[in-house]
């Protein structure tokens, strides 16, 4: 009798970010089960190869179908590479074999009959879909005798799907995965060097994709930066020795302009390579990534690892322990011994709470599409902008509510934008109004897709219109920031005051000072606000001059600054964030400070301090962060913990002038440590565990995983 | 019995003719639907072109013993509408070209069949021909006939994708047999809705499966024993097939008739109602994978349903 044959069909499943491989071979029938598979899949792409599938039954179509439909759903794009001729044979046989996936690259089999050799091409899409809407596939010779093999296909049917399909390009970050990590090939467009800059502040974001090579720009990327510098090396493909040469020149140069330099995202192939000291100069690694395998699974996935979480065990060349994503399970290291021994020369890296957030944002943020249409030109009409906010909210309640929110800053302003300009056209700063202008009339501000744009009423002079319209951007761009539920109830304070003074037929003082207080709030306490626009015009009429400003900011950067308004920190029972700029509607002269959300029972309680109030002084010392309060009272407290004593607190409750509060620390009471048989000394029962007295502190080395 | 075979090209009409006249189906040949006329009283079979197929159908319609079978040198899908529509047109040959006569053994197949003889699995090859037979009672024995007819094509110094195409056929074929064909004493199918079930069937419920090969030739045969198959299931299966969608409704993907027209130059359904059902697939050795992608396919179906 027969032996039982081998398994089926063998997936392999290998991640990293936000793109997840499925690797297929061998045959897709009935006990293929597709929707189960889609269920574990997490990503923004997910590139099926599917090279290895040699047949499919009629059952495992369906399943198949039904496994693509369901994939689709839970990711952003599907591509399919190295498709096989079965692939391609049901691709042109059933309708939506694909989903709503495309394929990037496929396989053209040929023979040659004399040698008796089945032969294969890769084609791909983008770089060849010349010959294949042609249905010309390319000549290829025997690998044994040389002679032209024969196209063993019909092109006429083998071509038929994927001549009408669309070229495409993968993405950076995808095709790096794809070249880098799988050995996958991929066009040399998608593998070419790119770079991304975002600058916000002082803060620059720079991701960086593709392969690290002779083409690596390194004066041209260095030129200009200065501040804080986060460098996102997770598209990187390959390293070669020319582009290390770059890296190091580039990290040289930034070394000396930047206050600091942070790298984000480090693949294996860049920290194998280029981890050294004379490699990261200033830089210090946040964060990276190791390859683990589940023992459960088999899945391979790439770990996001934060050096200075896991500072205790990477420097041991150790990986941290990690579990499958996907099932839970147990993952072993899968990374390479030079990655490991790279581990342990990193240095702990300190990163500022707000970089912290400005990397998370950022990271968020999709890549810049090199063409298409910008923010400003959604921004500018308000009267379109209304109408999506009716259809949006007569299309799905659910729906309309995220995009009544989301339109709200634009079209609050845009009913009342003031009378335009009067008097005639005197001059004006380029001979004609820049697109991203528009109609928009003095006063009106708005914050749309990646960028605020504002107009000044017509001012006296041009440094007035000017600074009238950057303070209009920058409120606009605090309410706009200011959409989160978390900030309703700060809203809520001032949203009278602030329609009152914009919901007039015309700006008066009360707006102009207001917008003027909110903009110099939103620079004392988002640090990642924009400080200049990016692009400006100006028209002078007889009866006054009216500026144009326009601030790019990415939507990354407005959560980041959302972020910070409701990052809440606790001290003596109370909960404090940074007052939102917005408030200056309703205290003009307030610019910073921490505004109470919570207040349990404890010694602020007791004081008489509520949610509500706002603290603008601990000690004496202004506070502009809820961060800030907490750690002023926090080292207050355990200053006066010993005897007992007061804090005092400058607050601002009401309506009415700030005024002090005296909060009593009583003195701590404190245990006699029971004595422990054999004396030695308890480990602290909060953390900072020194792991080295556990082994004596000698020359044993402790359990890294500790 | 007598066939009137309208054909334009008069030296294959004769061909077929011939062929037909030496299987026992004596044989006139007409060049012109015109000319169909006196001789229609009194056949059996009116064989023609698939661009006579308006002409063959108004003719089937004016005598009710006649039947037809239609031969096409194009895509099965631009036809099939004269099969789907005339239940008397039960069988398609395909042909290489408007020049070219229907494989012989195709044409002698349906002259014999007509005449009310059986094809044995033998008729399908030539005398030289070597292979094996096999019982195949469960989901278990199926993957295992599976890789034996892989094995079998590839021993055969195939290509390793004509036994994939072979294997695959021999999934399809087995399927039919072990999950689709099985009903209960109500006539309900008994596995059919569950294909990821292990599926076990009785010893007499076994389906039989041969595959053999003469050198030129490849054809595999599966003979269940509830001869439950019917024509229209065979040809909406593949216009359905053929147009790319699938059917979900009887627990498959109704794909399979598709899937098995795929890998064969000619599919025969032999069908006795409620005893047995027979499907032959046919390959072509001469042909490589690229004129056997553009060959036009044969479908013959014979029995009641």
């Amino acid at each position: 009798m027969d032996a039982q044959p081998a398994e089926k069909l063998r997936i392999e499943k290998l991640s990293d970010g936000g793109v997840t491989c499925l690797r297929l071979a061998g045959t897709i029938d009935e006990d293929f089960d597709g929707k189960k598979l889609a269920q574990g899949i997490k990503a923004d792409t997910l590139v099926l190869d599917v090279g290895g599938v040699r047949k499919i039954s009629s059952f495992g179509i369906r399943e198949w179908v039904d496994f693509v439909g369901a994939a689709g759903e839970r990711v952003g794009d599907l591509v399919l590479v190295e498709c096989s001729p079965k692939i391609i044979d049901q691709l042109n046989m059933v309708l939506n074999f694909a989903g709503r996936g495309r394929v990037f690259s496929f396989y053209a089999p040929y023979r040659c009959d004399y040698c008796d050799l089945e032969l294969r091409v890769l084609l791909q899409v983008d770089r060849d879909h010349e010959a294949i809407r042609a249905l010309k596939p390319p000549d290829r010779a025997c690998d044994a005798c040389g002679n032209p093999a024969y196209f063993d296909e019909d092109p006429a049917s083998y071509f038929s799907y994927l001549a009408a399909q669309p070229p495409f390009e993968l993405d950076g970050p995808v095709a790096a995965f794809l070249s880098a990590k799988l050995a996958y090939t991929v066009s040399e467009s998608a593998r070419r060097f790119r770079a991304e800059k975002h600058v916000e502040g002082r803060a620059t974001y720079v991701r960086l994709s593709g392969d690290l090579d002779a083409s690596f720009p390194a004066a041209k990327l260095a030129e200009g930066l200065e501040g804080l510098l986060v460098v996102d090396l997770s598209g990187i493909g390959k390293v070669d020795p020319p582009g290390a040469a770059g890296w190091r020149a580039f990290v040289a140069a930034v070394s000396v302009t930047c206050e600091a330099v942070w790298l984000v995202s480090c693949p294996p192939v860049f920290l194998e390579r280029l981890a050294r000291a004379e490699d990261l100069g200033k830089a210090q690694v946040i964060s990276l990534t190791i390859p683990y395998t589940c023992t459960r699974c088999a899945a391979t996935a790439s770990h996001a690892i934060d050096v200075e979480k896991h500072f205790d065990v990477l420097k041991f060349a150790t990986a941290p322990e990690a579990s499958c994503p996907d099932c839970g399970a147990p993952a072993r290291s899968a990374a390479s011994e030079a990655l490991l021994a790279h581990l342990g020369a990193l240095s702990r890296p300190a990163v500022p709470a707000d970089v912290h957030r400005f990397i998370g944002a950022a990271r968020d943020r999709k890549p810049v599409l090199p063409a298409g249409p910008t923010g400003p030109q959604a921004a500018a009409p308000p009267r379109s902008a209304l109408g999506t906010v009716l259809v949006a909210s007569a299309a799905a309640a659910v729906v309309a509510i995220a995009v009544v929110v989301g339109w709200g800053v634009l079209a609050r302003p845009a009913a009342r934008t003031a009378a335009s300009a009067t008097g005639a056209l005197v001059e004006r700063s380029a001979a004609a109004r820049p697109a991203w202008i528009g109609a928009m009339e003095p006063g009106y501000a708005a914050c749309a897709d990646g960028a605020c744009v504002a107009a000044s009423t017509q001012a006296a002079d041009l440094d007035e219109a000017r600074r009238q319209a950057v303070d209009a951007a920058l409120e606009a761009l605090a309410e706009w920031a200011g959409l989160s539920p978390e900030l309703a109830p700060a809203r809520d304070q001032y949203r009278a005051a602030r329609q009152r003074a914009l919901g007039g037929q015309a700006l008066g003082r009360e707006a102009l000072e207001g917008r003027r207080a909110v903009a110099e709030a939103l620079r004392a306490t988002a640090p990642l606000a924009p400080a200049r626009p990016a692009a400006e015009y100006w028209e002078r009429y007889e009866g006054g001059t009216v500026a144009f400003v326009r601030f790019e900011v990415a939507e990354a950067v407005v959560a980041a600054i959302r972020a910070a308004y409701t990052d809440a920190a606790a001290a003596l029972g109370a909960r404090a964030v940074t007052l939102f700029p917005g408030m200056a509607w309703r205290h003009p002269g307030l610019r910073a400070g921490a505004l109470l959300v919570a207040a349990e029972p404890g010694p602020l309680r007791d004081a008489g301090l509520a949610a509500g109030d706002i603290v603008l002084e601990v000690e004496g010392r202004p506070v502009a962060s809820g961060r800030a309060f907490a750690e002023a009272t926090e080292e207050a407290r355990r200053r006066l913990e010993a005897a007992g004593g007061a804090i005092r607190l400058l607050v601002k409750s009401g309506d009415g002038e700030p005024r002090v509060f005296t909060v009593t620390v009583p003195r701590a009471v404190r245990e006699r440590p029971r004595e422990r048989i054999g004396g030695s000394t308890p480990a602290p029962a909060g953390g900072g565990v020194n792991v080295w007295d556990r082994t004596g502190g000698g020359d044993v080395r402790d359990d890294p995983t500790q | 019995l007598g066939a009137i075979v309208l054909e334009r090209s008069k030296i294959v009409g004769r061909r077929i003719a011939r062929i037909f006249t030496c299987a026992g189906l004596p044989a006139v040949c007409v060049e012109d639907a015109k000319d169909l006329g006196p001789h229609l009283r009194g056949a059996s079979l009116l064989a023609a072109d698939a661009f006579d197929g308006d002409a063959v159908r108004a003719a089937l319609r004016e005598h009710a013993e006649l039947r037809a079978a239609l031969w096409t040198a194009e895509p099965l899908d631009r036809m099939l509408r004269h099969v789907m529509d005339e239940p008397r047109i039960s069988n398609v040959f395909g042909r290489a070209s408007f020049d070219t006569t229907p494989r012989e053994w195709e044409l002698a197949l349906v002259a014999r069949r007509l005449r009310g003889d059986l094809a044995p699995f033998s008729g399908y090859l030539a005398w030289g021909h070597t292979g094996f037979k096999q019982h195949v009672a469960s989901s278990a024995e199926r993957d295992a006939a599976v890789a034996r007819v892989q094995r079998y094509v590839d021993g055969l110094g195939l290509p390793r994708r004509i036994a994939e195409l072979y294997g695959e056929l021999a999934h399809e074929l087995l399927m039919n047999a072990l999950y689709d064909a099985p009903a209960d004493s109500a006539g309900r199918p008994r596995h059919a809705h569950d294909r990821k079930a292990q599926v076990a069937l009785a010893p007499e419920e076994a389906a039989t499966l041969r595959v053999a090969c003469d050198g030129v030739r490849l054809a595999i045969q599966v003979t269940d024993p509830f001869g439950r198959l019917t024509r229209r299931h065979v040809f909406d299966g593949l216009a359905r097939g053929l147009r790319g969608q699938m059917d979900q409704s009887q627990g498959g993907a109704g794909l399979g008739m598709t899937v098995c027209l795929g890998a064969t130059v000619a599919l025969v359904f032999e069908v006795a109602r409620g005893q047995k059902t027979e499907v032959t697939g046919l390959f072509d050795l001469d042909l490589n994978l690229r004129e056997f992608r553009a060959q036009a396919k044969s479908v013959h179906f014979f029995g009641t349903g």
